[in-house]
């Protein structure tokens, strides 16, 4: 009698545990999940913020001489001859900044380096930008920049109309966009989300740069 | 008689055990939590701090990383001045801040999203609003920006006995620069502005 009865109590704590284990990793793995996700989209922010400010690091009439590559981290060089070369310091910051859980994402690519959007108001109507002759379409980073051509040619950046209305700001935007894919860590036992991250950052132009 | 009271006895331990235990549980993720999201918000006010360096060192004139003279007074118009060009010329001023700390405080500020009131979290702090006891300070030793930001942070379940605030600080430095292919920079060593008393 007693020992059917242990018997019964042992069968218990072994149905128990096998309900309970599986729940208990379950929730650990989406708690991971979302911390690296919040630190992944905090980095994101950050990279694209920086991205954006590096802009101002080079001339506004600076172009990238011949042959000029950059950020071969992702597996893609980006060839940036040709192009301003603010972009090329924006894609440096970018992918320097962006160094930890880069094997989990899918960069959803874009073209490095556009001009002339417009957020648009009641009097002008929003424009998106368009790409630079030349800028290469496999970026993780896209930055809307404004330049002055080598013949002294302004090619007009991201004009902002929500700031100094309504003629508006030419500021410096730069966005990004993945997703965080855990299937090839032992995460995706218990995480079934794929998150898409976005970020994007303006930067003004500082006072005696621009 | 002895077994019934150590029945009782049996009870009340496990009464005990089990308010115990589930006072622990509440602990540890209250403590989980805090650490979860303290830990989020340092890494936030860390790239704040890089990003306010950064946007002060680019707030720099770039005639002075380049050398450049000011023009003379009116007596000798042809001569070349030996004081340089600096943005923290008095002209450069506004307030009581130069242009490279109003940049700087600008940007991290934003970034750090410190709220100009408690009350109401979605307006920002500016430049021209007190940095203290959160916001940014910058400061430049004449080679770099330094910016320290602090920014109070509300833990999302405060532990009973704790403050239910934390200030998280982080400091970021850059050199201002400028250039195309060779980044050009220019040192003093003669401090801008100095570094702000610890807070």
């Amino acid at each position: 009698m007693r020992r059917s009865r242990r018997r019964g109590d042992d069968a218990q704590a072994v149905l128990e545990t096998a309900l309970v284990i599986p729940i208990l990793l379950f929730l650990i793995c989406n708690f991971v999940a979302v911390m690296v996700q919040v630190t992944v989209q905090e980095q994101l922010n950050a990279a694209t913020a920086l991205a954006a400010q590096s802009r101002f690091q080079a001339p506004e009439n600076a172009v990238d001489p011949a042959g000029s590559r950059c950020c071969g981290v992702h597996g893609a060089t980006l060839v940036t001859a040709g192009l301003p070369t603010g972009c090329r310091y924006a894609a440096e910051s970018f992918y320097g900044t962006m160094t930890t859980y880069t094997g989990l994402l899918h960069w959803q690519t874009a073209t490095l380096c556009t001009s002339g959007g417009d957020s648009g108001n009641a009097a002008n109507p929003p424009a998106k930008p368009v790409a630079y002759p030349g800028s290469p379409a496999n970026a993780d980073v896209s930055c809307d920049i404004g330049s002055i051509k080598p013949g002294g040619a302004v090619v007009p950046g991201y004009v902002d109309r929500t700031l100094n209305p309504p003629s508006g700001l030419d500021v410096v935007t730069c966005s990004a966009s993945a997703s965080l894919d855990f299937a090839n860590t032992p995460l995706a036992w218990g995480v079934f989300w794929t998150p898409t991250l976005h970020a994007q950052a303006e930067a003004l132009p500082p006072p005696f740069r621009q | 008689m002895s077994s019934r009271r150590t029945a009782r006895q049996r009870g009340q331990t496990l009464i005990v055990f089990a308010l115990g235990f589930a006072l622990f549980l509440f602990s540890l993720t209250c403590l989980v939590a805090d650490s979860a999201y303290l830990f989020v918000w340092s890494g936030r006010v860390e790239s704040a701090a890089q990003l306010g360096a950064q946007s002060g060192a680019d707030a720099v004139d770039p005639r002075y990383l380049y050398n450049a003279t000011g023009a003379c007074p009116a007596a000798t118009p042809a001569a070349a001045c030996a004081v340089q060009i600096v943005d923290i010329s008095t002209q450069d001023r506004e307030g009581t801040l130069y242009a490279f700390q109003r940049a700087c405080i600008e940007a991290a500020d934003q970034s750090a999203q410190i709220p100009r009131d408690a009350a109401n979290p979605l307006a920002l702090k500016t430049a021209d609003d007190p940095q203290v006891p959160e916001g940014t300070l910058c400061a430049s030793d004449g080679c770099r920006v330094y910016a320290e930001v602090a920014r109070v942070v509300h833990l999302p379940i405060p532990l009973p006995g704790f403050p239910d605030t934390v200030t998280v600080r982080a400091a970021g430095y850059a050199a201002p620069v400028v250039g195309t292919s060779v980044a050009t920079s220019t040192c003093t060593g003669i401090a801008w502005v100095p570094a702000p008393p610890p807070r």
